[in-house]
């Protein structure tokens, strides 16, 4: 079930009613009720995957408490070797078989030696990446003893299939979601609002700036060999605002639906593209993921510790999987190495962690620093975001051959009646309304809030995307 | 509680009243702004006389060049070929033609693997729908588009559903009086130079027996005295089942059938089954030549 869609519209009603009206006072009724919820949620989708989710909630929760009550450390240490071995068995067998048999013969062939491949016709189950991640995190916490585990087999349950956050996170941590089934819910109007707010703004990332760029992105990335540099430069912006549109306004929306229901979410995005270095990017998109891989990868490396060497071993480690993370594809594993590049001087030069305030706090406008240094952060930001979006790797070098060598600044037609600048004032107006709210989580909240959730819904009706329905590009991961 | 109904209520009222607001004026803009597709274009004229009328799909859009047609014959004549467009599209274009009293002496209808389908169009659709209460208009949408009591008694949702046509921009253009990329006068919409790729094309290897819509068409121009013409238009040399041709003549012998007459010449082509200019304009030589021998 996608959030922009009919069947959703009725859904989160009719859940909303139930869960504060009906099972207002019966914590464990409200959990229950949760859990089916998030199975009709995910199973609209393909009902079969649901064992999936099943499987690995069993797995984790058992092994959770055999962790627990296992004082040997090897035997613990086995205990979370297996949850590993399964969670990412999983993950692996459905996301990379594929991708690993046809790499394999790939090679092979380059050497002239042919073989037959024999891949399989494998559905990726949607969000297997999420709650892989989500129950790991569980796992792994209780078995550093940094979490007590669960007895209640609903509650985890319902925490690994929360549906708001299911299928394209943010990925929550056990140690902050999981505690929040056990205590009653209290109705808070102030966080129900801040949800409603959210969930509009979400729909306006996704609906008018995502959807609206993704008809260009498409026309653009799939006849770029006979377009100018122009052209190509506003194709990889338009997907820079495509996929941060799509992907923020998922979980602003996964957030805000929480919200409503009475649970925190951890934040997702942070207006990622005011960065002013690379590693203040990554401090502010997909921030679930990031810290994940700080916590359960990056640090238990060894982290910013140890040699340069180490130091720089771990970067590319953390980015190239983070990459792989994303998908199949070299393209993916050759973004995570082009962002563990540009992070990599600023690790060295132990400017890292440099930028850590609000930019331009005391300001309406950044500096001349400033600005040049989110300008240049937002370029080579876009020039990844190339390699992630072309089909192939050579696909990504031919793009941005051309638009460095083509040199053509011209105005340039591509279907339907548009033009390839068309979408420059949209984005500017939302770069904008973005610099203004930078301070606040979403630009609804405050002054006229009401007026400005209405103007909201009339960009929604007049300027979203409806015909061309695009589904949410993090499904796929 | 109370506080954040009340407040869903409000969205919700507001999210309504803006529907309303909103289809008022995009179909205000429409049917009042300056014409922008050939259906707009046809409902904004009255009482006119063209000489020659052709209808079809982008086989017809791409195809006659009215220009040629009318220096060579003396007579005026225009093109509503419409992209993607089917039998049950042409009958439509009839229909608005008579109905809006533009007469013609002659209506020319291209067919080819066209007349093993029935049915319309989205293309042709989404540009019915802010005439969506005409009563001919709905009448044809009742019958033919599943979604036709939403289309019409949701605010605004045949605006959403059609917004890749309708949508702002459109109606953005439309409010400003921007003139669309093809000379609704004339109708002609030219391709220049070749899609690339080598030429290609295939017809099917089996005719239906009859087309009920053709039959339609045939009743309705009977009844109402207006003289149809049936004309295959070229298709390159690369066609699998080029002998369709044949076998629709045998369905319709008066149709005039063109389809070999480029069989030569590929350089006429955008793709296999659609001329460029230069084809275009050589064709429509031979088609005006042909009116004045018939």
């Amino acid at each position: 079930m996608l959030f922009n869609s009919i069947a959703f519209l009725v859904f989160l009603p009719s859940v909303f009613i139930v869960y504060w009206f009906v099972f207002k006072k019966h914590l464990k009724a409200q959990n229950i009720f949760l859990l089916a919820t998030s199975y009709l949620f995910y199973g609209w989708w393909d009902y079969r995957f649901l064992a999936l989710i099943a499987a690995s909630t069993l797995v984790d929760y058992c092994i959770g408490l055999a962790i627990a009550n296992e004082n040997v450390r090897k035997k613990r240490k086995l205990l979370l070797i297996f949850s590993l071995v399964f969670n990412l068995g999983l993950l692996g067998f459905f996301k990379y078989f594929n991708f690993f048999i046809d790499s394999w013969v790939e090679m092979w062939e380059a050497f002239g030696i042919a073989m037959h491949t024999s891949s399989l016709n494998i559905i990726l189950p949607v969000g297997i990446s999420f709650y892989t991640f989500q129950t790991l995190s569980y796992t792994i916490d209780v078995y550093r003893k940094k979490i007590e585990p669960t007895k209640g087999f609903v509650d985890f349950a319902t925490f690994v299939a929360f549906f708001p956050q299911l299928v394209a996170g943010p990925i929550e941590r056990a140690s902050n979601l999981l505690p929040q089934f056990k205590i009653p819910r209290v109705f808070d109007y102030n966080l129900a609002k801040s949800g409603l707010h959210l969930i509009l703004w979400g729909l306006f990332q996704k609906m008018v700036i995502a959807d609206s760029c993704a008809t260009y992105v498409n026309i653009v990335f799939s006849n770029y060999e006979n377009l100018n540099s122009l052209t190509l430069m506003t194709g990889s912006i338009y997907f820079a605002f495509q996929i941060y549109g799509d992907f923020a306004g998922y979980s602003n929306i996964a957030i805000g639906v929480a919200r409503l229901l009475g649970f925190r979410l951890m934040r997702n995005f942070n207006y990622p593209y005011f960065s002013r270095d690379i590693a203040e990017f990554w401090r502010r998109w997909h921030i679930s993921l990031s810290t994940w891989f700080r916590d359960y990868l990056y640090i238990p490396l060894g982290g910013s510790k140890g040699s340069k060497g180490e130091q720089i071993r771990n970067v590319f480690i953390i980015f190239v999987v983070s990459g792989f993370w994303h998908g199949a594809n070299w393209t993916f594993v050759f973004w995570g190495a082009l962002n563990a590049l540009y992070f990599l001087p600023l690790l060295l030069a132990k400017n890292n962690r440099k930028h850590l305030n609000t930019i331009a706090e005391n300001s309406w406008l950044p500096n001349w620093k400033e600005f040049i240094q989110i300008l240049i952060t937002f370029s080579l930001t876009c020039i990844a975001w190339v390699f992630f979006r072309s089909d192939s790797i050579s696909d990504s070098f031919s793009y941005l051959n051309i638009l460095f060598t083509n040199l053509d600044f011209g105005l340039q037609y591509l279907s339907m009646e548009r033009y390839n600048v068309e979408l420059i004032l949209l984005l500017f107006l939302f770069i904008v309304t973005e610099w203004v709210f930078r301070k606040q989580e979403e630009p609804l909240t405050g002054k006229y809030s009401l007026l400005k959730a209405v103007f909201t819904i009339f960009c929604i009706l007049t300027l979203g995307v409806y015909s061309e329905h695009q589904e949410f590009i993090y499904f796929q991961f | 509680m109370k506080k954040l109904i009340k407040n869903i209520l409000f969205l919700v009222l507001a999210t309504i009243f803006l529907m309303y607001a909103l289809d008022f004026v995009y179909t205000y803009i429409y049917q009042n702004g300056i014409p922008r597709n050939k259906v707009a274009y046809v409902l904004s004229k009255q009482n006119k006389k063209i000489d020659y009328v052709f209808i079809g799909s982008s086989r017809v859009d791409n195809t006659i060049v009215p220009k040629i047609i009318t220096e060579i014959t003396g007579k005026s004549s225009i093109n509503l070929g419409m992209q993607g467009a089917k039998p049950d599209d042409y009958y439509l274009m009839l229909q608005l033609l008579h109905k809006q009293n533009i007469v013609s002496d002659t209506v020319f209808i291209q067919i080819d693997y066209t007349f093993n389908m029935e049915g319309t169009s989205d293309i042709i659709n989404s540009s019915l729908m802010p005439y969506i209460n005409d009563s001919l208009i709905s009448s044809f949408l009742k019958e033919r588009n599943p979604n036709f009591y939403k289309l019409k008694y949701i605010p605004f949702y045949r605006y959403l559903t059609f917004d890749y046509k309708l949508g702002f921009r459109e109606a953005f253009s439309t409010a400003i009086g921007k003139h669309p990329n093809i000379n609704l006068e004339s109708g002609y919409f030219p391709k220049y130079g070749s899609q690339g790729g080598k030429l290609a094309s295939v017809l099917p290897e089996f005719i239906n027996k009859e087309n009920n819509t053709l039959n339609k068409i045939n009743t309705f121009a009977k009844a109402n005295d207006i003289l149809i013409v049936y004309f295959m238009a070229p298709y390159c040399a690369n066609t699998t089942n080029l002998d369709f041709s044949d076998k629709l003549k045998v369905k319709i012998p008066s149709m005039l059938n063109f389809t070999r007459v480029f069989i030569e010449e590929d350089d006429n082509f955008f793709n296999c089954s659609h001329l460029n200019d230069k084809g275009a304009k050589e064709f429509s030589k031979i088609m005006a030549k042909s009116i004045l021998n018939n």
